[in-house]
């Protein structure tokens, strides 16, 4: 069937009305499931909280006991410096110690600026920023021993949570005239680490 | 939308029934004059939009009975248009009915042709038609119609000779198992209204000699006439064919099948091809008759009203997927309270429970994590101390080997590199050499290991490079035998003799007096000491 023009203004109000309708239904359709999906959403992630208050309650026993637990641990690390300010006195203070106590050589020391890390081994710090400090320490030595007495005196103290990272100990050329003499030298690398608490972490960020 | 309008010619006069819902709900009759023209008209312009279906019966029509290849489709559409044009040229009214396809020989597909000789007597009411633009859905042969009557009268007999009595006169349409093959319409002259039952026996005769000579039956084929009647009185007309003519006959009510197809009775009486129109109006249509332009408008109706249709669908549907989804919404923000008040419950129950807990400002579990935290980098703080222990272990056995330079890394690198700028020993190629306890070893890189880089020389070397070299390799295996060793690899050797490095010396070395050194290097990794949190 051939349709003219005639045949043609016939079917136009039809088809306007078809289109009408497709657009209406599309946008009735499309604002209906929106508002679905938004009701959807709502209720998942009241569901969602819920179910955390309903865990937080019927977990609140062993939540005391880890605070019990944990909490005086916890405030022994801030006042060791684990958490919070790096204490960089009492660190110095404690290799001058350490330095006297051992009857060692001189020991050249340098703290770089403290820096936010993200470890690429298996370490995960959580809410808390963790942070670094890369310390150089130069040390002549009598001999090898010289530098396990140091590290193990600084690991005994147990105040700078510390990761040894590389220790180069190289011969000394010169002879050993001298028996008083250093006979080698250790060039080592540590990783002083701490963390912030989240709030505290926020505040401290730019 | 379910009302029908059916008009049937016959006699100058058109009938015309307005159907709904397959019921009959009035019907007019037209005279075939200029003021029955005028009111078939009005009757149109009060009835608009609604179909049109156009029965015609009348003695101006034209049966054959024609047998075509078998074709489908497209094909099968011009075959029929041209046997058609070869068969009634020049005439506007003309169809072909497809009958069944023969079941011998070629099986070819077997046609009835019928058309209207002489379209005169309908033409006035058709150009009404036209003017009103009304949507005319087809003119059809009221004898294609019997058809329908025979299937619903259930006569199963071969050779069926249904006579009907219409008010154009006497109608005999012959059926073979139940599909129309020819009709012819005798009109009943005033002087044969008295004497019936001879006219019967007459028209009856003529139309078994008709269907002889055109071999639609043979001479002793048993030919089964059926004659519908409202009364008693076509039992004795029966009787006069069976015994004149020798030929099976039966009445039937017609009354009865009336009323079965929801169609008063009495109706029948004045108007019997009400009968044809109920049957229409109920669905059973014919094949058409008209041409093209004539049913356009129907056409277009049924274009418009599909698209209406599917505006209304479309509509509906819209509407109810929004309403399921706004049901869902409803139900789902009803939960929601709902969570939000066990929430707060919850909240509360907890906040009873928290007032005794001791003050902290972080949640329990970071206070855990940060004193495991603690824990874990104690764990990963190692010292040179157990390497230096297995050097020196190895050492021992070997006072012939010194070691100038040891460079200890805590490294998770899966090939770390040494950054020494003293070395003097002479390199491998790039293959350097491994000695592993565990040859199948790969290193985890979310672990630290230590690994130290040994710089060492031969102590008194004489020149005996494969003394040296069997040195360093007993140096190794004792290294090699610590439990703590996982792999070592020699980065320098004191003298390389691969095939692919070149190689200096004198043959007068060993006697030289100036003794030349010689330097190794090589690379040992340590298993972890603890696994760490």
């Amino acid at each position: 069937m051939k349709l003219n023009p005639q045949d043609w203004r016939k079917l136009r109000n039809p088809i306007i009305g078809l289109g009408v309708a497709l657009i209406l239904t599309v946008l009735l359709a499309t604002f209906a499931e929106q508002y679905k999906s938004r009701a959807q959403q709502a209720l998942q992630l009241q569901q969602n909280e819920l179910g955390q208050a309903r865990l937080r309650y019927q977990s609140s026993g062993l939540e005391k006991e880890i605070i019990v637990k944990y909490l005086p641990n916890y405030q022994r690390l801030i006042g060791d410096g684990f958490i919070g300010e790096e204490r960089r006195l009492g660190w110095i203070d404690n290799l001058r110690t350490i330095h006297q106590e051992n009857k060692l050589f001189d020991i050249k020391y340098s703290i770089a600026s403290q820096e936010e890390y993200k470890p690429s081994f298996t370490l995960d710090p959580g809410p808390f920023s963790l942070r670094r400090s890369i310390m150089k320490l130069n040390l002549s030595m009598l001999h090898e021993g010289d530098l396990i007495t140091l590290t193990e005196a600084l690991k005994a103290k147990e105040t700078t949570p510390f990761i040894l990272r590389q220790c180069e100990i190289t011969r000394s050329t010169t002879g050993a005239a001298d028996k008083l003499a250093p006979n080698s030298l250790a060039n080592c690398e540590l990783d002083w680490l701490t963390i912030l608490e989240p709030q505290a972490a926020g505040a401290a960020s730019p | 939308m379910f009302d029908k309008i059916i008009l049937c010619t016959a006699s100058n006069k058109l009938i015309a029934g307005l159907w709904r819902l397959g019921k009959l709900q009035s019907h007019q009759v037209f005279q075939d004059n200029e003021q029955g023209l005028a009111d078939f008209s009005l009757f149109l312009t009060n009835h608009s939009n609604i179909k049109l279906y156009f029965l015609v019966d009348a003695v101006e029509e034209d049966y054959r009975l024609q047998t075509l290849p078998h074709t489908s489709g497209g094909a099968r559409r011009e075959v029929v248009e041209r046997k058609l044009n070869q068969i009634y040229r020049g005439t506007t009214y003309r169809a072909a009915h497809f009958i069944n396809r023969e079941k011998d020989k070629r099986k070819d597909d077997r046609f009835l042709f019928v058309a209207l000789n002489s379209s005169d007597f309908i033409q006035g009411w058709i150009n009404i038609i036209e003017e009103q633009q009304a949507p005319l859905t087809g003119v059809y042969l009221l004898p294609m119609i019997s058809q329908s009557l025979v299937r619903r009268m259930k006569l199963m007999a071969p050779h069926i000779l249904l006579s009907e009595r219409l008010s154009s006169g006497l109608r005999q349409s012959y059926l073979h198992n139940g599909r129309l093959r020819i009709s012819r319409l005798a009109p009943i002259p005033p002087a044969a209204q008295s004497q019936l039952g001879q006219f019967y026996v007459t028209e009856t005769e003529k139309a078994r000699l008709y269907l002889i000579s055109q071999r639609f039956i043979g001479s002793d084929t048993l030919l089964s006439m059926v004659l519908p009647s409202l009364d008693e009185s076509n039992k004795s007309i029966c009787r006069d064919l069976e015994k004149e003519d020798g030929i099976e006959c039966s009445s039937l009510d017609l009354a009865k099948f009336a009323q079965g197809l929801r169609l008063q009775p009495q109706l029948l009486q004045e108007t019997p091809e009400l009968l044809h129109m109920q049957l229409l109006a109920m669905g059973n249509v014919p094949d058409n008759l008209a041409p093209a332009y004539l049913i356009k408008h129907h056409q277009l109706n049924f274009i418009r009203q599909l698209i209406n249709g599917a505006t209304a669908a479309i509509l509906l549907g819209g509407l109810v997927l929004a309403g399921i989804y706004l049901k869902q919404s409803f139900d789902d923000s009803a939960f929601t309270e709902q969570a939000k008040i066990a929430t707060s419950e919850q909240n509360r129950l907890y906040s009873d429970v928290a007032k005794n807990f001791p003050t902290t400002t972080i949640p329990s579990n970071d206070l855990k994590l940060a004193v495991e935290l603690r824990q874990a980098i104690a764990d990963y703080a190692k010292t040179p101390k157990r390497m230096m222990q297995i050097l020196s272990k190895a050492l021992v056995a070997q006072p012939e080997i010194k070691i100038n330079r040891m460079h200890w890394v805590l490294t998770n690198d899966v090939d770390p590199k040494d950054d020494d700028k003293t070395q003097s020993a002479i390199p491998l190629p790039k293959q350097a050499v491994n000695a592993s306890n565990s040859p199948d070893f790969i290193p985890d890189p979310k672990i630290l290991y230590e690994v130290a880089f040994i710089n060492g020389e031969i102590q008194n070397f004489n020149g005996n490079y494969r003394a040296a070299l069997e040195s360093v390799n007993h140096f190794i295996d004792r290294l090699k035998a610590d439990g703590s060793v996982v792999r070592i690899t020699i980065l320098q050797a004191p003298v390389n003799v691969s095939s692919y490095s070149t190689l200096d010396g004198s043959t007068t070395d060993e006697r030289a007096s100036q003794q030349s050194t010689a330097l190794f290097k090589i690379r040992v990794r340590l298993k972890p000491e603890v696994s760490p949190v």
